[in-house]
């Protein structure tokens, strides 16, 4: 193109230079105008320079066309410079902030499912009677003030400035000290090993307000015994036994105070008479849950099923302690010819375990009263044995084979395979297959599906946001760079039918078409496990991201390319511009995985680096993402082959970044404000529709979930019917 | 041969705006058509018409699109919009009524 035309063009749309974008394009009419019109001189026979000076007179004044382009467009620019404002200054900065906000906020929602998934596999490991006391309360809350919280937790953490947790319970039982279930909850926690502090006071109240449970002796005896008959596991060497030490069930008993066994003795026997024994963990599991949110979501429903663990997986192991001091003590009194005494406790071996499960909900309790039974029927059957009375041991033993055969049965029974049970596995009671009906895994595994999906929605939010910041960053950083410049980069909105058509094509129909697919059991086979069918879901997510990320974004270059190719703005070849994005990509994302390590070294416990892997690992981690970061320099330096489009085409640049912060924070605000709240009905619907894992509103947990309360609802109906 | 530009410039939006309603042309298209249609009698500039483009695009009368045109430069095209469409019947119709006049006046004596 000649100078002169290009030059012309530039002077008459001079007066256009408060709106950009339309000088640009006046301009790039005008030029093409020129161009054309000194080609048609030059198909009629004249000479370039001709050509060109006939066309440059053809057109007339420059500053007159100025004068009446500006007149013609006063009335758009103004309404265009108005709409500009309204962008810049309102709308997209508060799409961008609202997109920032949404993408924090499903961050930390991510961490919490998350840290729920964790605890909840960690459900069977040893600590799990203590997840009460570890959760972090305040993750539920929203926002009520300190002493709202400090109110509302007073049921589960009681008065947290006392120094022991027993203690801390005790005050719980104080603001109603005729409330047995608070008692119960103290004396409960009193059992988990703080004997030193039980107040025998507290016990005598206990038994005068509760007077079929014989918790309150059970506890007095334990509190009185723990230093008076030590029993050991007789797997030591014998040569280790202590002085005048017994070994007999097993066991290794020594007996240590006379004295004070016969007074926790007593408190045992007194025990034996009520009917049952219980520290009402379910009656204090429903105060409990109360408080918590109840809201049908993952999250909500697993912090009950957490706390339902907590609160039903107590300490037994009293109950099995005083079982091994039964037959032990009933055999000293036959030895000193204490016959009908020894007899309560010999005889007596079904009482405790009938207690047990007359008190207990959880298959936790059942067990520790099979244990017991053990225990007890053994050593009595043994004892009678050893004082020469073989027909009694018979038909003990007879009764103890006959109350634990419901156990036995139960034990043999099989288990869900791993991968028809899926990732709620870790929360199903054990030999579980006779009480799962067909079909009622489903809603659980349609959930998994719905969960991961929420997951990968809030990733792809976060990294939408992550890119959104980047692209502003962008955008500004052209600007300064073409400070000075004729144009700096331009917001290059597409027209309201381009922008239909990108989010219609490039990101409704693709979820729309994902959702059909998905939903359709036929096509996607989602009542499957997601454990089964991990490979396949992971590949049409993994597809869904993609899709959704490059379509709409693809399109919009797109869009922006031609537009600025059309007003005259250069544009890098597609291989040129595809390899500078590659290289400011691979600069981001370095970036970012670089400050990332940097903070995870920053906040991560000590005691993290004495694990030589995890240092190790670590160490690689951030040494690729140096060398990656390294290579980039490289590339953009020492290659100017590749990057010299980037330098020529700033302004295009710049335009695309400053073009693509509106699309994502449109796509944030579609992905959080319509898909996620979606999957979030979804997953409500399908915790209602569960009847294995999640206790439904109304039904009251008895156990830590319905499939567990089967189970214990059986055997407890079949030992307790051999026992009668 | 050159006319008053206020006879020009009042005629110059019903004349684009009735071959825009043949087909979407672009502006070097339509000055080159009407100096054809016109025998070389209107010689209009770039001043003449662009200002009146946008006028008409900016009060919604037609509509602008860049398509590829010849040596694979694009073009801008104008196309008529519904609103146009009425505009343009609505001044040739005037154009109609007026022409008719004048020539009455002038043609006619009584």
């Amino acid at each position: 193109m000649d100078d002169r035309l290009s030059k012309l063009a530039e002077e008459a749309s001079a007066a256009l230079r408060d709106d950009p974008e339309l000088r640009l394009e006046v301009k790039a009419e005008l030029t093409a105008h020129l161009e054309e019109t000194a080609q048609t001189f030059a198909e009629e026979g004249k000479d370039e320079t001709e050509s060109i000076d006939l066309a440059v007179k053809a057109f007339g004044p420059a500053p007159e066309v100025a004068q009446q382009l500006l007149a013609a467009n006063q009335r758009r620019m103004k309404l265009r410079a108005l709409a500009r404002l309204v962008l810049r200054a309102a709308i997209i900065p508060a799409a961008v902030i609202l997109a920032v906000v949404i993408g924090y906020g499903r961050l930390i929602n991510l961490g919490n499912t998350l840290r729920m998934w964790s605890m909840l596999s960690g459900l069977g490991s040893e600590s799990s009677p203590f997840i009460l006391f570890n959760l972090d309360l305040p993750l539920t809350l929203s926002a009520d003030d300190q002493y709202d919280r400090l109110q509302k937790w007073f049921i589960f953490s009681g008065d947290r400035k006392r120094e022991s947790r027993a203690e801390q319970q005790r005050a719980i039982w104080e603001k109603q000290p005729e409330n047995t279930v608070y008692l119960a909850n103290y004396v409960s926690t009193l059992m988990r090993g703080y004997f030193g502090e039980v107040a025998e006071q507290d016990m005598r109240q206990g038994e005068k307000l509760d007077t079929d449970n014989a918790i309150y002796h059970y506890c007095l005896a334990r509190s009185m015994d723990h230093d008076a008959l030590v029993i050991m596991d007789d797997s030591q060497p014998r040569a280790n036994d202590r002085p005048g030490s017994e070994r007999m069930f097993n066991l290794v008993y020594s007996l240590q105070d006379r004295q004070k066994l016969d007074r926790a003795m007593a408190e045992v026997r007194r025990g034996l008479e009520k009917p049952f024994t219980s520290a009402y963990h379910r009656q204090m599991l429903h105060e409990r849950l109360a408080v918590l949110p109840s809201d049908d979501c993952f999250r909500d429903a697993t912090m009950q099923l957490l706390v339902s663990a907590s609160v039903l997986l107590p300490e037994y192991s009293h109950y099995r302690q005083i079982a091994r001091e039964m037959p032990y003590y009933g055999q000293l009194l036959l030895a000193e010819g204490r016959r009908k005494e020894a007899e309560i406790f010999l005889d007596g071996w079904q009482r405790l375990p009938v207690q047990i499960l007359n008190g207990e909900d959880s298959l936790i309790g059942v067990l520790v009263a099979v244990s017991c039974a053990k225990i007890t029927g053994e050593g009595a059957a043994e004892v009678y044995e050893r004082f020469g009375e073989p027909e009694r041991a018979r038909k003990i033993r007879i009764q103890l084979a006959r109350f634990l055969k419901p156990h036995e049965r139960w034990d043999r029974w099989d288990e869900i395979h791993s991968k028809d049970a899926g990732l709620f596995e870790v929360v199903f009671p054990p030999r579980n297959k006779p009480f799962i009906h067909a079909g009622e895994l489903t809603p659980l595994h349609r959930l998994e599906y719905t969960l991961l999906e929420e997951a990968v929605v809030s990733l792809l939010v976060v990294f939408l946001m992550i890119l959104l910041i980047a692209q502003v960053v962008t955008g500004l950083s052209w600007k300064l760079a073409l400070r000075g410049e004729d144009t700096s980069p331009l917001l290059l909105l597409p027209s309201v039918k381009s922008s239909l058509r990108i989010l219609l094509v490039g990101f409704l129909c693709p979820l729309i078409v994902y959702l059909l697919y998905s939903r359709l059991p036929v096509l996607a086979g989602r009542d499957q496990s997601l454990v089964a069918q991990w490979p396949r879901v992971g590949m049409e997510v993994l597809l869904l991201v993609l899709v959704l990320f490059v379509l709409p974004t693809s399109m919009l270059v797109r869009e922006i390319r031609q537009k600025c190719f059309q007003v005259g703005i250069l544009v890098p070849a597609t291989w040129g511009f595809w390899s500078a994005r590659m290289v400011a990509v691979n600069k981001w994302l370095g970036l970012l995985a670089f400050f990332l390590c940097l903070g995870y070294l920053l906040l991560e416990r000590s005691d993290w680096w004495n694990n030589p892997s995890n240092l190790a690992l670590y160490g690689l981690a951030l040494v690729s993402v140096l060398i990656i970061l390294g290579i980039g320099y490289v590339l953009e330096k020492g290659s100017p082959k590749i990057m010299a489009p980037a330098r020529h085409c700033g302004v295009y640049f710049g335009s695309v970044a400053r073009t693509l912060v509106p699309l994502y924070a449109v796509m944030v605000i579609l992905l959080s404000g319509l898909v996620y709240p979606c999957l979030v009905q979804e997953e409500a619907y399908w915790i209602r529709r569960d009847t294995l894992v999640f206790w439904q509103e109304g039904e009251g947990s008895v156990s830590i979930t319905p499939l567990e309360a089967r189970v214990v609802a059986e055997l407890k109906r079949q030992m307790l019917q051999a026992a009668e | 041969m050159p006319f008053n530009s206020d006879l020009v410039g009042s005629s110059v939006e019903t004349i684009v705006l009735n071959l825009l309603r043949e087909r979407a042309m672009y502006g070097y298209q339509i000055i080159k058509l009407v100096n054809e249609r016109t025998d070389g009698a209107f010689q209009w500039k770039e001043g003449t018409l662009y200002p009146c483009l946008h006028r008409l695009e900016g009060a919604g009368a037609i509509a602008s699109e860049w398509r590829d045109g010849a040596y694979g430069k694009p073009r801008k095209y104008y196309l008529l919009t519904r609103k146009g469409e009425a505009l343009a019947q609505e001044k040739a119709a005037d154009w109609q009524t007026f022409s008719t006049a004048m020539n009455a006046a002038l043609y006619n004596p009584a």
